[in-house]
Formats: C-alpha cells, sequence, structure tokens
C-alpha cells in the first residue's frame, strides 16, 4: 500500500467535474469548514472529511479520490450543501466522484448490493417491492384494510415505457458495462485526515507520529 | 422537558406563496406504498379535510432518484424518468404533492438539472419524444405535502377533534426538504414548522439533541455502511431523543421512517433500550383531525405506535 505519486495528479479532474453538468463550480470553495462542521459522518468517521475531499479535487489528486475508501462513506444528507456559504452542492460533487472512481474499476462493493433493486425495477417499474411471498401478502392484507389497491402496481404501459427508457439512455449497456469491468481493490484510507499508510512494516505508534 | 420556545425562521412570504389547490396529483413513494401505506392513506384523509382532492396516475413509475445516487445506473435514466413522470401531471394540467422527502428532493434536483443543462434537457426531450410524449417543460410545481398542511395551519386548528394534550412529540425533519433552500420555507438548520404544528394540534413539542441529525438511510448507506456509521448515528439519535422524553417522533419521508422506527429494535437487542413510535407528520395529522384509527396503517409499524395514542381516541 503506497502513497500516491507525482504522475497520478491531474488538473483535468476539475474540468471533468464542471463538464459533467452535475456540480457547480468547486472553485468557489473558501474552505471554511462549514461542510465538515455539520456532517453526520464525519461525526462518527472522523477521517471523513469533505473539505478535505473538495481541496483533493482543486488539486488534481485524483488517485486518492479514485482509490479512497472515504469516498463511499456519504449519507447524501445535503445538510453540507444547505450550510454552503459558496453554494457548492457537494452531494452531487459525490455522485460525479463516485461515478469516476466506478469507472477506474474501484468501489463496485459499495454498488453491487444495489443491482438486484435496479433489476427489479426494470420488471416493476416500482423499487423495493419484496419476493417474499408471506411478506407480500402481509402488505396486500394491510393496503387492502387501507381502502388502497393491494399491491402498488404500475400499469403495464408505465412498465414498457420505464424499460424502453432502459435502453434508450443507454442504462442497459451502462450496466453490461459496469458488470464486465474487474474491481480494483481500495487501497488507500484517511486516518484523522491523514492518508493511512497501510504498510505492516511500519508499527501502530510510529503510524501515529 | 419545557416547551419548544425559540426565534422562528420560518419565512412567511414563501409561505402565502404556497397555494391552497383544489386538485393536486399525488406522486406515489415506493417506500411509502410498501413499509407504510398509512401514510398515503393519511395524506388523502387530511387532503379531504382541507379540500384539496389527489388524483394518481398507475403510469406514474419509481422517481429512480435512490438508484441513481446509489450509483446503480447512469444519471441519464434519471433525468429521463423524471422527465417522463412528471410529463404525466403536466398533461392533467395539475401540480404535484409529494410526500416523501426523497422523492421530493430528487424530483426537485433532478428537474433543476433538466432545465439548467441544455444536453440533460435534449436527454429528457428525446426519450418523451420515443415514447410518444409530450415534452416535460418544467412549468408544473412541485410541493410536499407537509408545506401544503403548514399554509392552512389555522384551518387545521379548527378542524381538530382529538387534542393531543400532554404528548410529547419530537421531529424528525428529514433533510430532503430542507436542503432545497430556495424553495424551503424553513431554516435548513433550526426549522420550527413541525413543532408549530403540532402545537396547533395541542400537543407539547420538544427538542433533543440530535434533532436535526438525519436519519442515515439515504443512497444505500444502510446497506453498505450498517455497522460502522448508521446504527450508532441513529443510536446517538434515537437516546438523545429518548433523554429528553420524547414520546412519539414524526418525520416527512417513509425512508427516514423505516430507518428510526425498525432500527429501534436493534439497538435494543443490543443492549440500549429505546422505544420511541416513528409516524409520518400526516398521519398524526389524520388522528388528531379525528380519522379512525384502523384507517391510519400503525400496524406497519415495528416499535407499537397505539400505546401513546390509545388514549386519544373515544
Amino acid at each position: 500500500m503506497k502513497r500516491e505519486q507525482a504522475s497520478n495528479w491531474s488538473l483535468e479532474f476539475e474540468n471533468a467535474i464542471a463538464t459533467s453538468g452535475l456540480a457547480d463550480d468547486i472553485s468557489r470553495c473558501i474552505s471554511c469548514g462549514k461542510c465538515t462542521g455539520v456532517c453526520p459522518v464525519a461525526a462518527i468517521s472522523p477521517s471523513y472529511n469533505p473539505r478535505q475531499i473538495i481541496r483533493e479535487v482543486l488539486l488534481g489528486n485524483y488517485e486518492r479520490i479514485v482509490k479512497s475508501e472515504e469516498i463511499w462513506r456519504c449519507f447524501w444528507c445535503a445538510n453540507c450543501a444547505a450550510t454552503c456559504p459558496s453554494e457548492i452542492k457537494y452531494p452531487l460533487l459525490m455522485l460525479y466522484i463516485r461515478y469516476f472512481s466506478m469507472s477506474h474499476g474501484a468501489g463496485k462493493k459499495h454498488v453491487d448490493p444495489f443491482i438486484r433493486f435496479v433489476t427489479k425495477a426494470r420488471k416493476e417499474a416500482v423499487t423495493f417491492q419484496p419476493g417474499k411471498p408471506a411478506r407480500l401478502d402481509e402488505i396486500r392484507a394491510l393496503r387492502s384494510s387501507l381502502g388502497l389497491a393491494p399491491l402498488r402496481i404500475v400499469s403495464d404501459k408505465g412498465i414498457k415505457e420505464y424499460q424502453k427508457l432502459f435502453e434508450i439512455t443507454g442504462t442497459d449497456e451502462w450496466l453490461k458495462n459496469y458488470q464486465e469491468t474487474p474491481e480494483v481493490p481500495i487501497d488507500l484510507s484517511y486516518l484523522e485526515g491523514r492518508i493511512l499508510v497501510q504498510d505492516d512494516s511500519i508499527s501502530g505508534s510510529e503510524r501515529e507520529a | 422537558m419545557e416547551e419548544y420556545q425559540r426565534l422562528s425562521l420560518i419565512d412567511p412570504q414563501r409561505v402565502a406563496k404556497l397555494p391552497t389547490p383544489e386538485k393536486l396529483f399525488l406522486f406515489l413513494s415506493c417506500t411509502g406504498s410498501i413499509e407504510y401505506p398509512g401514510t398515503e392513506r393519511a395524506v388523502r384523509i387530511v387532503g379531504e379535510k382541507l379540500g384539496i382532492e389527489f388524483i394518481e396516475s398507475v403510469d406514474q413509475t419509481c422517481c429512480t432518484g435512490y438508484m441513481l445516487t446509489c450509483n446503480a445506473v447512469n444519471p441519464q435514466l434519471a433525468l429521463a424518468s423524471t422527465s417522463r413522470n412528471l410529463s404525466i401531471p403536466q398533461e392533467m394540467g395539475l401540480d404535484v404533492g409529494v410526500f416523501c422527502n426523497g422523492c421530493y428532493g430528487y424530483l426537485r434536483e433532478l428537474a433543476h438539472l433538466l432545465h439548467s443543462n441544455p444536453a440533460f434537457k435534449e436527454v429528457g426531450d428525446k426519450a418523451n419524444e420515443a415514447l410518444g410524449r409530450v415534452k416535460y417543460h418544467g412549468h408544473t410545481k412541485i410541493y410536499h405535502v407537509q408545506e401544503l398542511w403548514y399554509r392552512q395551519l389555522e384551518k387545521l386548528t379548527s378542524l381538530v377533534k382529538r387534542p393531543l394534550t400532554g404528548l410529547k412529540i419530537a421531529a424528525h425533519y428529514g433533510c430532503h426538504y430542507l436542503a432545497n433552500k430556495d424553495v424551503a420555507i424553513d431554516d435548513a438548520q433550526y426549522p420550527t414548522f413541525h413543532e408549530e404544528i403540532y402545537k396547533a394540534l395541542g400537543a407539547t413539542s420538544v427538542v433533543y439533541k440530535e434533532r436535526r441529525a438525519c436519519c442515515g438511510y439515504s443512497v444505500g448507506r444502510g446497506f453498505t455502511h450498517r455497522e460502522e456509521t448508521v446504527l450508532p448515528h441513529i443510536t446517538n439519535k434515537m437516546l438523545s431523543a429518548a433523554a429528553a422524553g420524547v414520546q412519539l417522533m414524526t418525520t416527512t419521508c417513509p425512508g427516514c421512517n423505516t430507518a428510526l422506527d425498525r432500527e429501534q429494535k436493534t439497538i435494543t437487542s443490543r443492549g440500549k433500550h429505546v422505544s420511541i413510535p416513528v409516524i409520518d407528520l400526516s398521519q398524526l395529522i389524520a388522528f388528531a383531525l379525528g380519522a379512525p384509527v384502523e384507517q391510519l396503517g400503525f400496524k406497519a409499524n415495528t416499535t407499537p405506535v397505539l400505546p401513546v395514542l390509545e388514549r386519544f381516541v373515544i
């Protein structure tokens, strides 16, 4: 497990984010740290630091970002965006960074659990509909007793149109690519804002020093 | 604890600008339909009392926001399905009422992206064209029902049939409504409008330390980071509510409700006892307005609700 190399720095990273159309101009960041102050994840895992992540992005340190465990922690509560004096939409930046990381084959373990929801949603145009018959019966009974349709069912027309969206927006292709991309293990994580070098030859106390 | 008394940061101008519609398109929530169907029923009951008729459509699909923010689909699918879903109420000439903070936040953000970026707009337009639908123009307004309830607070107050005297209620606002700071009627960090609603229903509002903390379940972290972050986070939140003497908590998002209600069982099984029923704000209002309890679907809750509410049923 190594520190990043100088050659892995790229100023094009920020440009790529700007042209993605998702996150606004993050160069407006004044590093005030309000995002980190209101962040519930930072409160529990101090190694997760939104201010630092924005800084890394602006410095073009994409290797650290792509291979970082930290970028997968965000809850997307958007408290940072609600409090940011520079009006940066950090959750959308996070969304982009995660796609970027995935395009390098990293972070798949944090995306894989949701692929089954997508496969099911593609069939039903509704997310989270359970598969277990007993649970479905429970839901049917309760909904019927409330005078609602036994299950939330989208019309055949709606389902067909939804499936067509998967085709025409390239989502089917995207999913195929995703599944075919081999996973690259993540090998960098931060410790209280510093990179944790996972090298067994360094003892814990030296690492802390 | 004393009743919540602080400076209100609610924006009266934004509240006044909200409509009092007679008809709205009801945008259905996947989590709501499955986990807490009573919420959907309660929204209709409160709407009926306030003279709002909700129209739904079986053609409306999932908002796709959850799958997008879990990075499990590409952004184009979410943009196209937003464009398609919003073209349905547009055709009916109706504005949209949403009862899930998730659907609300995603619809708003994706509609904003569609209209601020021509390339994204094209994705949406092309999709609607391929499906033989009219283009989505972006004039359809999206409201969360909680703000529409607050808009008619006086009328709500006059309709209360079961004053909730002595009931200590605390709010979980959820993030994806308040984070829309360009339109939300209250301050994102120090909101108070739910407390005003409790007061109108005759209840006592309670503040607790982790009141503004999120539920931890959005973008799927409940699956990927449950042990290391989400459970410690929810445990802190619910214990701080228990310490403040909260008897009932309300949410405005079925997703938050699932996290805060269902996870209490896990927290308790690990030795920290907590039992605070968590229901939707619309369910609470419908209850106070006299809706039959069996119509509110409290059976769906993991933490029993009736022990704190049954004394108000005459």
